[in-house]
């Protein structure tokens, strides 16, 4: 009988640590990595798994999202056949705040504008064409501004004298006389990053719109 | 021999809870020092992460002037309060450009004058001999000054040539003087013309410390600080002179070096 429980608790005693030691034993052990999968994976064609789901690829004049590095300057009109360059102006040229505020009619208040905006970088070219002066300043907004970019294209919009531009271009436009006595079409685009700012002037002639329409659409194609 | 039996009960049982309570122990002891190696190894990963990004970018600068290291850890830190402005013509803003990148369109473009001193200006600076570019670009907290601080390493052997016809081309630009930088009377700060009267102003100063040339460009509202500038354009100079080891303020640029 004693023997019996002896063997019987001894018996416990050895399952029990047997069971303590050999999961312990497992449990200290590095986990096995898993083997590698021998069987070629397939590979499936892009388009065919997006076919039908992705939306089309807007184009690029409609393209907000559009961001630009590098040189403003590469992407100006050139100086188009018949137009002189007029040596006293831009052309082909990175300028500051400083210069772009410069004959703004509240330079300051540009200036400050530019900043707080997010005005990353400017570029300049003009020229003059058959007695009328055309200028293009592109501006480039900092990452995360291009809301404030396409805002400002709207500006046109809040001045008397606003004109049509063409359809397509996300922008607005304006006529007026400037503080040189000068009559100015004026306007703005946008295109992702990139605010566009236009100018046709003459000081004898009201420009005819389809001039910065044409220089609006030469450019903006260039984006 | 009555007891026995009892006392081998209480025997076996108290063995089997402490082989039990010992196996249990060591499995928990063994996870909380797998889990403690795991941690350490992904806190060490981090913090060699970490001494990478803040080592210091070992510049300093040679008893003949002559400076090595990263050219963007020479750079004047944004001052407190203020902020990062637009880019420095076609260099981009807190950026290092080295040798291999600079063309004379980037050159070109350092200076930012009066469309009547552009030949001049362009011309000069596109004969630099520059080994890197370094720029930082600032707003001050009002937007009311925006300075622009310009590093250019110049070839040591050519360096004091092209300093000079820097320094030819901004007295020759015959512009208004400017205030003088404290302690350096050799640096020179010159205003453009057509401005300053009315809304606007601009100021340039050049200085330079063994072979690296410093341009600072400052523009804002009439009246111009032009004493927090040439303070600053002191602070950069001092920064240059400076013969300790230097830590680039924007860590992830801290491998530009040259």
């Amino acid at each position: 009988m004693r023997t019996t429980r002896l063997f019987g608790a001894a018996a416990v005693i050895g399952v029990l640590g047997g069971v303590g030691t050999g999961y312990a034993i497992q449990a200290a052990r590095p986990a096995t990595p898993l083997p590698p999968l021998t069987r070629t994976q397939p590979r499936y064609a892009p388009s065919g798994v997006y076919q039908g789901i992705a939306p089309a690829m807007l184009p690029a004049a409609q393209d907000d999202a559009a961001l630009t590095d590098g040189d403003l300057t590469k992407l100006l009109l050139p100086v188009p056949a018949g137009a002189h360059a007029d040596p006293s102006t831009w052309q082909d040229q990175s300028i500051d705040v400083e210069q772009d505020s410069d004959l703004c009619a509240n330079a300051v208040s540009c200036f400050h504008d530019d900043f707080s905006q997010g005005v990353e970088a400017i570029a300049d070219t003009s020229w003059d064409q058959n007695g009328y002066y055309m200028e293009v300043r592109i501006f480039r907004f900092a990452a995360g501004s291009s809301g404030t970019a396409r805002q400002w294209a709207q500006d046109g919009n809040s001045n008397t004298g606003g004109f049509t531009i063409p359809s397509g271009i996300n922008g607005s436009g304006y006529e007026f006389r400037d503080k040189y006595g000068d009559n100015d079409d004026t306007s703005w685009a946008v295109h992702g990053d990139l605010m566009v700012k236009f100018w046709v002037t003459s000081p004898t002639t009201v420009p005819n719109t389809s001039l910065i329409d044409n220089l609006m659409t030469q450019q903006m194609g260039r984006l | 021999m009555a007891t026995r039996k009892p006392l081998l009960a209480v025997a076996g049982a108290l063995a089997s809870v402490a082989i039990g309570a010992g196996a249990g122990a060591y499995v928990v002891h063994n996870r909380d020092a797998n889990r403690a190696r795991e941690v350490s190894a992904i806190q060490a990963a981090d913090a060699a992460q970490l001494v990478k990004l803040r080592t210091p970018v070992h510049s300093g600068a040679r008893s003949d002037g002559s400076h090595y290291g990263s050219l963007f850890a020479y750079l004047l830190p944004t001052p407190d309060g203020w902020s990062l402005g637009p880019d420095v013509g076609l260099v981009g803003n807190n950026d290092y450009v080295g040798a291999a990148q600079i063309n004379k369109e980037l050159q070109n473009s350092l200076l930012d004058v009066p469309k009547s001193d552009l030949g001049s200006t362009e011309s000069t600076l596109a004969d630099l001999h520059l080994q890197g570019i370094a720029v930082r670009s600032m707003l001050s907290s009002d937007d009311a000054l925006q300075l622009d601080v310009q590093l250019l390493q110049l070839d040591p052997k050519l360096a004091s040539a092209d300093q000079k016809s820097l320094s030819v081309l901004v007295d020759g630009l015959g512009w208004r003087q400017g205030a003088s930088v404290p302690g350096y009377p050799s640096a020179s700060c010159v205003l453009p013309p057509g401005l300053g009267s009315d809304t606007l102003d601009s100021m340039v100063c050049i200085a330079s410390y063994g072979d690296v040339e410093v341009m600072v460009q400052a523009e804002g509202a009439v009246p111009l600080d032009q004493n927090t500038t040439v303070r600053m354009v002191a602070q950069q100079l001092d920064r240059l002179k400076s013969n300790q080891t230097l830590t680039a303020t924007s860590p992830d640029q801290g491998d530009q070096n040259e």
